[in-house]
């Protein structure tokens, strides 16, 4: 069952917004990191059970991250969530080895959706997927 | 490193006809007919002055060709063979050269001008299948070689109708002879792939292909005056020959001139080509990282307006007024983002797009104008901007402003406690200036030196009120100026960038113009 959520993003409003809309759907324990290294030390230390991912940080990137993570053999499935929508960016993050990518929503209803998707898909699946 | 022979072996794809091969497989029938028309035309003088070709040319232009070829092959034994035919045909060129007894009565010789360059040939064939590296010494073998078959040529309008005994001595080879044995020694030894001359024929690039294209209809040129020179006193007696061949082989030698003329030409277009798609493509580039950076950098700002206006309208309609609040709080806070982006994404179009205009002007001039446009927070911060050195550059004075003035604000946005203190120096160096800003901030965090020229890459995220564009700006200006931009470990941040004294494009070969630097003081009070 899903009961921790880890959003990993620089810009902090995108923080608020998505943890907001995380929230919304009942789950109570939705974690926030503002950047690569931070979250790369919180899943060590105290693994959530999905982790949603930015692409484009500073230092480290939502790559960096992924490739650090895989190459520790976590299977922690992480969901990238960006705001770029090109092909080459899409390919490269499931190359590092990510479970699902989203676009950033541009409505509310469109944090809603995916929050409940993303809920609803690793509420009924233990074991992580393909999005 | 790869050898001239392999360049050879990889031009398989160029066509058949026009190999260095090609031409031995010619010049040795060519010398097959000579050796049939010496042992069937008859040891007469024709016309009175000129001999029938000797044999022995003959034999040592097969010798050479069939040495060239052998050489093409390569491998040892290929190698050995080549060097044992040009051996031999080295040591009886000497003896015909030096022998006491005129071997005309065993066997027509050819006269001694025309051993001693068959011998120069045979011998730069020699060095060429045992020792290519000393191409140099080949190379004036050859040119020995191709002396007296050229002078032959040269020499013929000057003694037409002119009976002299050196004249006649130095003409006794006939012209079909001269013709083969320097056509021999051109194509055979100095246009050999093994040789870096040869090489050049061999490239892929354009030079290369008009030459390969050009030689064989060149090279038919010189065969056609052989032929008629060695035809046309049979078929029409009187001088007719030696005209017939003076021009021929003038044709010959104009349009081997015009080849190597034009192929130069063309080397040269082509260079002026690639540089021009270089540009573009780093112009395609700027293009792929700017819509890139607007996609990325616009539409974040947008999209928190319009989720926080759907939460403000969600808490209205609850009667929530502290959400409300907190909601149209992060409005305001995403909206002034966006002209702030806006701004940044305008200052990096247009130095991207803009075309480099170089003038001449002070290092002094173009800080004072970054410092202008940078006045509000300069003044808000107290900072100090302290000019080490003054130099006479030549840049785009405003493009080269916009990155001192993008260095300067990131002096000031990531300053720490102390008042910032900005360092600007400038150092000549062999190929350009080496201009360095310096501040005594924090410095750059570990890390971020390789990625600090990408797009929306901020120092310290969580001070920053940065767009993540000032740097890849700085970097935009600075290659489009040939130069290069980094950041260098200091005490603080210090961000060094380079301007060539000619930008790539320039081919000119003249060294750019300095004028003496002025004394900082005098600068500074202009």
């Amino acid at each position: 069952m899903l009961r921790s959520v880890l959003i990993v993003d620089d810009n902090p409003r995108c923080l608020e917004l998505m943890s907001l809309a995380i929230s919304l759907t009942g789950l109570a324990d939705v974690r926030s990191e503002e950047s690569a290294v931070a979250a790369i030390d919180h899943v060590r230390n105290d693994p959530p059970d999905l982790m949603l991912l930015d692409v484009k940080m500073p230092e480290l990137d939502g790559f960096d991250v992924m490739r650090t993570l895989r190459g520790e053999g976590s299977l922690l499935p992480i969901v990238v969530c960006s705001g770029s929508s090109l092909e080459a960016d899409i390919r490269r993050a499931y190359a590092e080895g990510c479970n699902g990518y989203v676009e950033k929503p541009s409505s509310l209803d469109g944090y809603r959706s995916l929050a409940t998707k993303l809920c609803d898909y690793w509420g009924v699946n233990e074991i992580p997927g393909q999005v | 490193m790869r050898r001239p022979l392999d360049l050879h072996i990889e031009s398989t794809r160029v066509s058949r006809l026009v190999r260095v091969e090609v031409h031995a497989l010619v010049i040795i029938a060519g010398a097959l007919i000579l050796l049939l028309a010496s042992l069937y035309g008859g040891s007469e003088p024709v016309n009175g002055r000129v001999p029938g070709p000797s044999p022995f040319t003959a034999l040592g232009l097969i010798g050479l060709s069939l040495a060239c070829l052998l050489t093409l092959r390569g491998g040892a034994a290929a190698n050995a063979a080549a060097a044992c035919l040009s051996a031999l045909a080295m040591v009886v060129m000497a003896w015909l050269a030096v022998a006491p007894t005129d071997p005309m009565t065993i066997w027509r010789a050819p006269p001694p001008p025309a051993c001693v360059s068959q011998f120069a040939g045979a011998t730069a064939m020699l060095l060429i299948a045992i020792r290519p590296k000393v191409s140099g010494v080949i190379g004036l073998m050859a040119a020995f070689g191709l002396a007296y078959p050229v002078f032959r040529l040269c020499l013929l309008p000057f003694s037409l109708g002119v009976s002299n005994e050196i004249l006649g001595r130095l003409q006794a080879t006939p012209i079909s002879s001269a013709v083969l044995v320097a056509w021999c020694i051109l194509v055979c030894i100095l246009l050999h792939p093994r040789l870096p001359f040869g090489a050049v024929f061999l490239e892929s690039s354009l030079r290369g292909r008009l030459l390969r294209r050009g030689l064989p209809v060149v090279s038919l040129v010189p065969i056609l005056a052989a032929a008629a020179g060695f035809m046309t006193p049979r078929v029409f007696p009187g001088h007719g020959d030696q005209l017939v061949a003076i021009a021929a082989s003038v044709a010959a030698l104009v349009s081997a001139a015009g080849f190597w003329r034009l192929a130069r030409l063309v080397d040269t277009w082509q260079s002026e080509a690639i540089e021009d798609a270089a540009r573009l493509s780093r112009a395609n580039e700027a293009l792929q990282r700017f819509a890139n950076t607007a996609a990325h950098d616009l539409k974040a700002p947008m999209r928190h307006v319009l989720v926080y206006s759907e939460l403000l309208a969600d808490a209205l309609e609850r009667g929530d007024v502290e959400a409300a609040k907190r909601f149209s709080t992060r409005i305001g806070e995403s909206a002034v983002d966006l002209p702030r982006q806006v701004t940044a994404m305008l200052a990096f179009a247009r130095s991207s797009f803009k075309s480099v205009n170089r003038t001449d002007c002070y290092l002094s001039e173009l800080v004072r104008s970054a410092a202008a446009m940078q006045e509000a927070d300069i003044k808000a911060a107290s900072a100090k901007i302290i000019l080490d050195n003054d130099a006479y550059l030549k840049c785009d004075s405003s493009l080269i402003a916009t990155v001192l003035q993008n260095l300067m604000a990131n002096s000031v946005k990531y300053r720490s406690g102390a008042t910032p203190v900005i360092h600007i120096d400038v150092l000549r160096e062999p190929l350009g200036w080496r201009v360095s800003v310096e501040d005594n901030g924090p410095g750059f965090e570990s890390g971020f030196a390789q990625i600090a020229f990408d797009p929306l890459t901020r120092g310290r995220p969580e001070t920053s009120t940065g767009t993540g564009m000032g740097l890849v700006t700085c970097r935009t200006i600075v290659e489009a100026h040939g130069g290069s931009i980094r950041i260098v470990p200091a005490a603080g941040a210090r961000v060094e960038f380079t301007l060539p004294f000619e930008l790539p494009a320039e081919r000119s070969s003249a060294p750019a113009a300095f004028r003496a630097r002025p004394p900082f003081g005098e600068t500074l009070a202009r």
